[in-house]
């Protein structure tokens, strides 16, 4: 889901190993190196923006400037932070690994340590840097394919959740929950839309989330929109989206706040209840879009879910697979869902609802249910 | 000034530089440091990719990303023809088609910050021939548009109103994170989407520092450099308070750097450099004896400009030679370390008016001892 990315992240990233042992992380590298044999080190990279692999193997989500952590299949990893000395006492703070060092020039230390492991170097997490940055990424890595391999391995690695990754994902649902009822209560009370929004973000926030984001509709579904401006009239009924971080692991949701269903809503909330049925191991997104497009028909789809139907959700917000009505991708147990569907008139009745879904080898628990 | 006046004479300077086409960029990471050319050409603060096209002659086009964010930019940028759409590269191509220009009479800002599969398509679309005009548009929105200037004045607002909170509600014992996220969110009640608000403590703390989870200890100085911003426009306060007394040497530092400040803002005016104002801040604390701390690693500037537009008049460094115009904005902050204190901040928002500097703030910076 697009959202508005903040300039700086300011919540709760300290890593604590309560939540998140450091063995949790220690298998994570093995079974990568497992996967992925013939690499010798693996760095992996991330900024405030797209930091879900970084985060899967050293907790570290970077809050101003960018970070790597330098992984070798032998031995200990580093964390490379930019931003000088004075910023690695709280990155520190942030990850489960103890060597924190300045990163200055990532392509010149990537070089390094290639030279020193005498063996392939694989990079991830570096697909939305400038193109400047990557190809000197690239050069310094010399030829070959385990940038490739290693980002399908992580990819497959980070797809299935694990028991205490799951942990995570329902304490997030639960602050999306909170959130949730606040803002059903300010709506109710006849509140301006901002301050509704402002009211069930700070429910979050008390509950030390890392960060929300939110998106919400000022003309009965039809669009959405981020807070840029203060909007002091209330709206009834007010659709909103919030996005909740807690322990590095996302959860989203659709809310249809104040006034009670209309028609598209209805549909909406029939299609999804059916979709859930079947999300079950197998499943594929092409089986799940089918299933939407008869249970709201005659109505059309929503334009911000037109193009999928959901994705999953864990580290990042949007992470592979998508639901598609081209995804051929079967349903997985340890996969877990955001499942989002958009019913419209294309005039006046609209409506989106979603649910969080975690499959199972028996099916699939709603972690999150839509209102 | 106003915006369609800020396109009408980089339309001119197009000219001058032999550009029938220019086009902006900017994706959706939206930093302080970072120059915003849709922001600036568009005042539309894009949830995705975006790029605004501008003919030399005729209508701009703004771009964004997803299509479903098309109305929004329609009441945001109603001087400009808005297309939404989910492939920006696409559309960017179909209007360089349009167009019908040489690539080499293209021009492009933004493209090299960019993901790069984005920068490669567009590269490739002008056979490697487009032309970087980044500080062409930059310098262009030195001067704020009289818009750009109400915001910043009520992102200044938020920002002494968040500050005001702060004080109301740090304490020994909490952690830094949970007061970053609590004013923060404030700052958001208010009317603030977004705001880059360093904040560090402790009793001699080296430089300020993203927030973490370090629980605050009586006699600790908390610095935080708050920065709403309001419908796109930044500001900057930069504050110091102590949670209980503060020893005598804190008090008459902090004095010391509010001084600095003010003959610092003394020079602000049309006419002046940048250089000039951090020198004049540098000779408050040179005199004093702290000369070797007025310069890298301790301090490499005294203040900058707040995006997330334009990012000039840019840093007030000594080797900043940009001449002052009237209505540039930028903070002003002779954040310091000194050996005896630690790290401490202050700073000031300012506007440069045709009678000097003006500093937007009701209050200037002060040394706050919160009674614990």
């Amino acid at each position: 889901m697009f959202t508005m990315h903040s300039t700086l992240l300011i919540g709760n990233y300290d890593w604590d190993a309560e939540r998140m042992p450091r063995e949790e992380f220690q298998a994570r590298i093995r079974e990568f190196h497992k996967r992925v044999p013939d690499v010798a080190g693996l760095a992996v990279y991330g900024d405030r923006r797209s930091n879900a692999e970084l985060a899967y193997f050293g907790h570290l989500v970077p809050k101003l400037r960018d970070s790597a952590a330098l992984i070798p299949r032998e031995g200990e990893p580093r964390m490379l932070v930019a931003g000088g000395a004075n910023a690695m006492p709280p990155a520190a703070r942030q990850t489960w690994i103890g060597k924190n060092e300045p990163l200055v020039d990532l392509p010149k230390a990537l070089a390094q340590w290639h030279k020193e492991l005498n063996g392939p170097v694989a990079v991830v997490g570096v697909d939305n840097v400038r193109l400047a940055v990557q190809r000197a990424l690239f050069e310094a890595l010399g030829p070959g394919d385990a940038s490739g391999r290693a980002a399908a391995a992580v990819r497959a690695m980070m797809r299935v959740k694990s028991p205490r990754e799951l942990v995570e994902i329902r304490r997030a649902c639960g602050m999306l929950k909170a959130a949730a009822a606040t803002l059903q209560d300010g709506v109710k009370a006849g509140k301006g839309v901002t301050d509704c929004m402002a009211q069930a973000e700070h429910e979050a926030v008390k509950m030390r989330a890392m960060e929300v984001r939110s998106l919400f509709s000022l003309d009965g579904g039809r669009t959405l929109r981020p807070y840029i401006s203060p909007v002091a009239r209330p709206v009834d009924p007010l659709l909103a989206y919030i996005a909740v971080r807690s322990g590095g692991y996302w959860a989203e949701g659709f809310i249809q706040a104040g006034k009670g269903s209309n028609e598209s809503a209805a549909k909406a909330s029939e299609a999804l209840n059916k979709v859930i049925a079947v999300m079950k191991p197998g499943a594929s997104g092409g089986d799940l879009a089918r299933i939407v497009r008869d249970a709201i028909a005659p109505l059309g789809g929503h334009p911000l879910t037109r193009a999928s139907l959901g994705n999953a959700i864990g580290l990042a917000l949007e992470e592979q697979p998508l639901l598609s009505a081209e995804s051929a991708v079967k349903l997985e147990a340890g996969d877990v869902y955001t499942v989002r569907i958009g019913a419209s008139d294309g005039k006046e009745r609209h409506a989106i609802v979603s649910a969080m879904v975690a499959v199972t080898d028996r099916g699939n628990e709603v972690l999150w249910p839509a209102a | 000034m106003n915006i369609r006046d800020r396109i009408d004479a980089l339309k001119c300077a197009m000219e001058s530089e032999g550009l029938d086409l220019l086009i902006g960029f900017h994706d959706s990471g939206h930093f302080i440091e970072k120059p915003n050319p849709v922001m600036v050409l568009a005042n539309f603060k894009s949830l995705g990719d975006a790029a605004v096209v501008l003919p030399r002659e005729g209508d701009p086009v703004l771009v964004v990303t997803p299509a479903w964010d098309a109305e929004r930019a329609i009441e945001t940028s109603p001087h400009m023809k808005v297309i939404g759409t989910d492939d920006l590269v696409a559309e960017v191509a179909s209007a360089i088609d349009r167009a019908r220009v040489p690539a080499s009479r293209v021009g492009v800002a933004g493209l090299a910050a960019m993901p790069a599969a984005i920068e490669k398509a567009v590269m490739e679309k002008l056979n490697g021939e487009a032309k970087p005009v980044d500080a062409l548009v930059t310098k262009n929105a030195r001067r704020k548009t009289s818009a750009e200037i109400e915001r910043a004045r009520e992102a200044t607002r938020i920002a002494e109103k968040a500050y005001e909170y702060m004080l109301e509600i740090a304490r020994p014992g909490m952690r830094e994170d949970e007061l970053a996220s609590e004013v923060r969110w404030y700052g958001k009640s208010l009317g603030a989407e977004d705001n880059f608000f360093m904040m560090t403590s402790g009793r001699h703390s080296m430089a300020v520092q993203t927030s973490s989870g370090r629980k605050f200890e009586q006699g600790d100085l908390v610095l935080g450099e708050l920065t709403p911003s309001f419908e796109g426009q930044m500001s900057q306060i930069c504050r110091t308070l102590s949670l209980g007394p503060a020893p005598d040497v804190v008090r008459e530092k902090y004095q010391l750097l509010v001084h600095a400040m003010k003959e610092g803002m003394k020079l602000a005016r049309p006419g002046n450099t940048m250089g000039q104002v951090c020198n004049a801040i540098n000779a408050v604390l040179e005199a004093q004896g702290y000369g070797k701390y007025c310069h890298p690693p301790h301090i490499k500037r005294r203040g900058h400009g707040l995006g997330f537009g334009s990012t000039l008049p840019g840093d007030v460094a000594p080797d900043n030679g940009i001449v002052l115009e009237e209505d540039m904005f930028f903070v002003i902050h002779p954040n310091q370390y000194l050996p005896e204190t630690g790290y401490m901040m202050c700073g000031e928002p300012t506007l440069i008016t045709a009678q000097g500097a003006q500093p937007l703030t009701k209050r200037f910076a002060w040394l706050e001892e919160v009674k614990v």
